[in-house]
């Protein structure tokens, strides 16, 4: 028995689309804000640059450098709002919950073509879905659709998914990053020869490390919102000469830091954009390791940062201090949540009285990646202040990310983490910092109860489930969220109409580059 | 000549074996795992375990290594373990850009190196040899990335002479690809240049104390004559070594540069294939270093034996 439901986090009410106002609606909202609404005239090839590159074998995984082309090749069921956060139509025509939650049934476009020809189906959804299980294709999203008891097509054009807890709303984060892959060609993905998706852009040519090259897809099914020739796509690791590249060689630039941001303040030419998604810099404490099984230290530690010190030193004033895991436009976020732990060494050294932990040894594993130790310089000088005594080390990212994922990292640790954007709900056993075998060896009962909670909660039964489950977090103080800070893009005047979705991802159906 | 090559063949083959060891055990002893970087920094220990098995690198490491070397002697370079591209098809693809710097580089490190190492070796008093001694120790101690970040800001922002970013080859468009090149190669070989004319400069002062220079000037040698036929050919010996040496630090350097002034040459991609563990990327840059460093030495001792009749290839 199917029951109308609709929007993520309200599902009471059936939201249903036509084709024509999806492809309206989904190409206008795709993400939200849009970036300069200048007269759209067709033609051009925009050139990007990018520090990453592209990893179309991890196409279903959240990565830095699928971020640029993820949609342009390929198409989401849905994604996520960039200042809502609530789902949008992109493949998806309508969808609707029964009233337990735990079948949820989603309709497709019927005038969708991949890049090959071949007509979407609903076969093509339920393979993405699958693949996302597949532990080799590294998905975040895997846990979540594990739980699902069936994945089937009940029409060419209809998915069915039934599980044992509700489906949505944290099916959307699902729908977000699992875009919709072609099964013919799937196997292209592993090397870059094929590879194949519904997009508003074809994959040309990839050199791995160098350069990636997209070009229009005049078969698109929303043809007028492909506005142009192609894309080109510049990897440039350096960051400085990334950004350099913004004088002359590229259009936009993504994710420069905010130190090589500093020399476009100014520019007429430049126009400098915060965009959504975020890296969010965790600093965690093993709760089973002596000093840190004493909760009034954690706290302390907690009160002992100077947040806004690190904004302004490290990142030049671009970030906000707070102390959650997820966005702030999350439903149930509260100031007092986001503030809740504030500079307050006074309070700091009554807690670590409180605690016994005078003048305690902190070991800190740090991991080697820009911006982190920067990072630790001021946490050490923090933690010093306040009379405790912080010995960190440095490790290479490549071995910090094996001791993050085995949950292994020391006493005291300081992490960073990306996927900002998607619910909180997905991200308590996504994010490394928060999962159940998290490096903080914080697994009580009540943790994962919360944690269920939240996870089933529907409607107006979310809010209040992700306000108890924030403040058990806060209170326990195994994890201090150090900042959040959001991606920094430049780019020309002339490029306009394109749009970030919730979890940062470019969308540049519509883009054009005569603003 | 073939007597020479055949009685170096020994010694260049078992350092290529060794070579080859070290080359396979130290990236896999660096920590880390190309299966981590593949399945990302949120990975799950399953998802490792899985990419892991798929990759091959739950075989024992004696079966790997004895795998990567049969594949290696029947000519497969093996398959990059991120991008599942052939290593041969990655190399190719950057062999281009790197090329190109190595050999305008190591063109201006010669010109360079020996104009200026002439010059200051043959002015040998005055402001002239002073200003020339100094330009040549301030050369000498800045190294290519600072050199490059001068060149950038001088030619590239304030005078706006050079493009600062990106490459096209010099064959597609010899205009655009030789005003790319300008300042990476000055980059690199500047510091070079300057060690090869401190070195030239030193040995014509040396040879200039010889018995058979006094001897010429005795006789009324015209003294241009005594500096190009007697003291600079008996010099440039040194010059040839010294290049020769010089070639393998310019390779070097060209990493830092490449990343500077955004070139997608070998070098950044041996750092990229480090940092990601891609282990059969580095163990085929690593041997093939020390293919070109063998092959350069051997190079050099060839063009001494035939700048010096007194040295022979024995």
């Amino acid at each position: 028995m199917v029951e109308r439901s609709g929007g993520r986090l309200r599902l009471n009410r059936r939201q249903v689309l036509s084709g024509g106002i999806a492809l309206a609606g989904g190409l206008a909202v795709l993400g939200g804000a849009s970036y300069g609404q200048g007269a759209p005239q067709p033609g051009g090839t925009l050139r990007l640059a990018q520090g990453a590159d592209a990893q179309p074998k991890n196409i279903l995984a959240g990565r830095a450098g699928n971020n640029t082309w993820r949609h342009q090749v390929f198409d989401a069921l849905t994604v996520l709002d960039s200042e809502t956060g609530q789902p949008r139509p992109v493949l998806a025509t309508e969808w609707e919950s029964s009233e337990d939650g735990r079948t949820f049934v989603v309709r497709i476009r019927n005038d969708a073509r991949f890049h090959t020809g071949r007509p979407l189906t609903a076969e093509d959804v339920v393979f993405t879905l699958e693949q996302v299980m597949v532990p080799e294709n590294a998905s975040q999203m895997a846990p979540l659709v594990r739980a699902y008891t069936s994945i089937e097509a009940t029409g060419t054009h209809e998915v069915t998914i039934t599980s044992d807890t509700p489906v949505a709303p944290r099916v959307f984060d699902v729908f977000q990053l699992a875009v919709i892959l072609d099964m013919d060609t799937f196997s292209g993905l592993a090397d870059g020869s094929q590879v194949v998706g519904t997009g508003p852009f074809k994959w040309v040519d990839w050199v791995p490390g160098a350069s990636l090259r997209l070009e229009r897809n005049d078969d698109y099914w929303a043809p007028d919102q492909v506005l142009l020739d192609g894309v080109e796509i510049s990897i440039i690791t350096d960051s400085t000469a990334m950004a350099n590249a913004m004088r002359g060689r590229v259009d936009m630039v993504l994710a420069m830091t905010p130190r090589d941001a500093i020399m476009f303040r100014g520019n007429p030419g430049v126009e400098l954009i915060e965009g959504p998604g975020a890296q969010i810099f965790p600093l965690g404490l093993n709760v089973t390791a002596p000093p840190f099984d004493k909760r009034e230290l954690r706290q302390a530690i907690g009160y002992a940062i100077d947040r806004q010190r690190i904004i302004d030193q490290v990142f030049n004033g671009v970030g906000n201090a707070s102390c959650l895991w997820w966005r702030s436009n999350e439903p149930g976020t509260t100031e007092e949540m986001v503030t809740h732990y504030h500079y307050d060494p006074e309070r700091a050294r009554e807690l670590i009285a409180a605690a016994g932990a005078e003048g305690a040894q902190v070991d800190l594993t740090v991991i080697g990646l820009a911006p982190v130790p920067a990072i630790y310089e001021i946490v050490q000088n923090n933690l010093r202040e306040v009379g405790l005594n912080p010995m960190g080390q440095v490790v290479e990212t490549a071995a910090f990310d094996q001791g993050q994922t085995a949950g292994d990292l020391g006493p005291a640790f300081q992490q960073i983490h990306g996927l900002q954007g998607f619910s909180a709900a997905t991200l308590v056993d996504a994010l490394p910092a928060l999962r159940d075998t998290n490096p903080s060896k914080f697994t009580p009962e009540r943790y994962r109860e919360l944690k269920d909670a939240l996870q089933s909660a529907q409607g107006d039964a979310y809010a209040p489930a992700l306000v108890e489950l924030g403040q058990f977090m806060l209170d326990e103080a195994f994890s201090h969220i150090l900042l959040h800070t959001p991606p920094l893009h430049a780019k020309v005047q002339q490029f306009q109409g394109f749009t970030f979705n919730n979890v940062g991802f470019l969308h540049l159906a519509g883009a054009h580059l005569n603003g | 000549m073939f007597g020479f090559l055949a009685r170096r063949l020994p010694s260049v083959v078992f350092m290529l074996l060794a070579t080859s060891v070290i080359a396979f055990l130290l990236p896999r002893l660096a920590g880390g795992d190309p299966a981590q970087t593949i399945a990302g920094a949120d990975a799950t220990a399953e998802q490792v375990a899985a990419i892991r098995v798929e990759l091959g690198l739950d075989q024992p490491v004696y079966a790997q290594y004895g795998r990567w070397l049969g594949d290696l002697l029947v000519g497969d370079l093996g398959t990059s373990l991120i991008t599942s591209r052939p290593v041969g098809q990655l190399i190719m693809a950057r062999l281009g850009s790197t090329l190109e710097l190595a050999i305008a580089a190591t063109v201006l490190m010669v010109v360079l190196g020996i104009g200026l190492g002439i010059l200051a070796g043959s002015i040998r008093k005055g402001a002239g040899r002073a200003g020339l001694d100094g330009a040549v120790s301030v050369l000498l101690a800045t190294p290519p990335h600072v050199t490059g970040l001068i060149l950038i800001l001088v030619l590239g922002i304030t005078f706006n002479l050079l493009p600062i970013s990106g490459e096209v080859s010099v064959l597609r468009d010899p205009l655009v690809g030789i005003s790319l090149l300008i300042m990476p190669a000055l980059a690199l070989a500047l510091p070079q240049a300057a060690m090869i004319a401190r070195l030239i400069q030193a040995r014509m002062y040396q040879v200039r104390q010889e018995e058979f220079v006094d001897l010429a000037i005795a006789k009324g040698v015209p003294p241009r004559r005594i500096v190009l036929s007697h003291i600079l050919r008996n010099s440039m010996g040194t010059a040839v070594v010294a290049t020769g040496i010089r070639v393998g630090e310019l390779l070097a350097g060209a990493v830092v540069i490449e990343a500077i002034f955004a070139r997608n040459g070998l070098g950044l991609m041996a750092v990229d294939a480090v940092s990601s563990r891609d282990y059969q990327v580095v163990q085929i840059v690593v041997l093939g270093a020390v293919v070109i460093a063998v092959l350069v030495h051997l190079l050099s001792e060839i063009l001494l034996a035939a700048l010096d009749p007194r040295i022979r290839l024995q």
